[in-house]
């Protein structure tokens, strides 16, 4: 490569880089005008083009920035902060958390009247996710925050509540809608930035989808206030232990100790629970094998012997992580309720 | 708006505003090859402009659907991009030039005090 060509190379790679802020498209289509340009030029020069006479030729094509600025010119004016669309996609995101699904409804109705995205990207918006991240988040809460034993093939399993699905099942659909409804706004949030110039904000917060990520922190910072304790805890008292905008989770002291039950409102959490106090006991032979039930209350001794003879007691430290519904689930297997000694089971083979 | 690179000379000033009126203006009669029309550029004093910033603003014009481009066999080299102006690039040369004149004269009403 001879001293002419290399500089020229030299001279083309500074000028795309100084154009990185224009499309690709764009970007490609100056860089290669412009090397046309210079081919041009040399090729009316007679005989090997001297040194002098390539860099008198390249400060005449302009220095890199002043093409770059050029480019750039036509918008030339500081971009406004998007905060149409920024607010858009946090309320397309966690607008469903706040204010479900209030919020949600307000962000499709900025993403649509904000001119930064064309149709196609407006209906994806829309599409995915509806609800944002409130949908798997409501998903996993109300399938799978209290799982079911159901008979199958002999054995008890967790399903969800849900739609009955299998636990496995539920818990892929939840992170693929987490990533999805993620994945958008990342999508979207990067059309939002300009080509050009940055905004008025530091770099290191020019990238909306950054801005977004922060800004639904906060939303979920203020609207989740765990351990609420309106209740004093006291017997016969309901207490609240965690509290979403869309989501009460509440205990039940009894005098066996605690239930639990969670539910959109704080009535629907009391009057979902099984026995309507909210004392939900779950008692686990194995991961896959279960029995449940209520304890009535007053009830102060249970004693669990299962017809395998298992031993079930350490098991006894998921109570009141689960459910414990009215009566035996179809196909379980037959348990004798021995004694229940305090916040521990004995079990009697 | 905030200007950017100043240099603080008016002519720079006012070439930026009018430079793609003048692109569209020399496409008129006929087609160019970008080489043709940056050289007839850079011919006129006061128009004159580091060559390689009338790429940029082509690419714009073509963006803007106010010319297109055709690529023609080039006997030497490779093909050419010819530029041509479009129906919506002639509109708005037309709105151009009258506003110019009514510019040029609103102008020359004031800087003729100043040469007396």
């Amino acid at each position: 490569m001879s001293g002419a060509e290399r500089a020229v190379k030299r001279y083309l790679s500074s000028v795309d880089r100084a154009l990185k802020d224009a499309g690709t498209d764009r970007r490609e289509e100056i860089v290669e005008e412009i090397e046309t340009h210079i081919r041009e030029e040399l090729s009316r020069i007679d005989g090997e083009p001297t040194q002098a006479q390539v860099r008198a030729l390249l400060d005449q094509v302009g220095e890199p920035e002043t093409i770059a600025a050029q480019e750039r010119g036509h918008d030339a004016r500081p971009t406004r902060f998007p905060l149409r669309g920024v607010a858009a996609l946090t309320l397309l995101l966690a607008g469903g958390l706040l204010y479900f699904p209030l919020g949600w409804l307000v962000g499709v109705l900025l993403l649509w009247m904000c001119d930064r995205w064309d149709v196609r990207d407006k209906i994806l918006g829309t599409a995915l996710v509806p609800l944002g991240l409130a949908l798997p988040i409501y998903v996993w809460i109300s399938g799978c925050g209290t799982s079911n034993p159901v008979a199958a093939e002999g054995r008890t399993r967790y399903v969800c509540d849900w739609l009955n699905m299998p636990r496995e099942l539920m818990i892929g659909t939840v992170v693929l809608l987490t990533l999805t409804a993620l994945g958008m706004a990342a999508y979207l949030g990067k059309k939002l930035r300009p080509r050009g110039r940055g905004y008025w904000l530091p770099t290191v917060l020019t990238s909306p989808f950054l801005v977004v990520l922060i800004a639904v922190g906060v939303i979920g910072w203020f609207s989740t206030t765990e351990t609420l304790l309106k209740g004093a805890g006291r017997e016969g008292e309901w207490k609240v232990v965690a509290s979403w905008r869309f989501q009460y989770c509440l205990t039940y002291q009894h005098a066996l100790g605690e239930g639990g039950a969670c539910g959109l409102t704080q009535s629907d959490a009391i009057s979902g629970s099984p026995d309507g106090r909210g004392l939900k006991v779950f008692l686990v032979d194995d991961p896959y094998s279960a029995f449940s039930g209520v304890v009535p209350r007053g009830v102060e001794r249970i004693d669990l012997v299962t017809e395998s003879g298992r031993h079930i007691s350490t098991e006894f430290s998921r109570v009141l992580n689960i459910t414990f519904y009215a009566g035996l689930a179809p196909g379980t297997p037959k348990v004798e309720i021995v004694a229940f000694n305090g916040d521990e089971i004995v079990v009697e083979d | 708006m905030v200007p950017t690179a100043r240099d603080g000379s008016s002519l720079s000033q006012l070439r930026k505003g009018t430079l793609e009126y003048c692109v569209l203006a020399l496409l008129v009669d006929q087609d160019m090859y970008g080489f043709d029309l940056v050289k007839a550029l850079s011919e006129v004093d006061g128009m004159a402009t580091p060559q390689g910033t009338v790429y940029p603003l082509l690419a714009r014009l073509r963006k803007e659907e106010l010319v297109s481009t055709q690529w023609q066999e080039s006997t030497s080299g490779p093909p050419r991009r010819y530029y041509r102006i479009t129906a919506k690039g002639r509109r708005a040369l037309k709105t151009f030039v009258e506003d110019w004149r009514r510019f040029k004269e609103a102008v020359d009403t004031f800087v003729e005090r100043a040469d007396q």
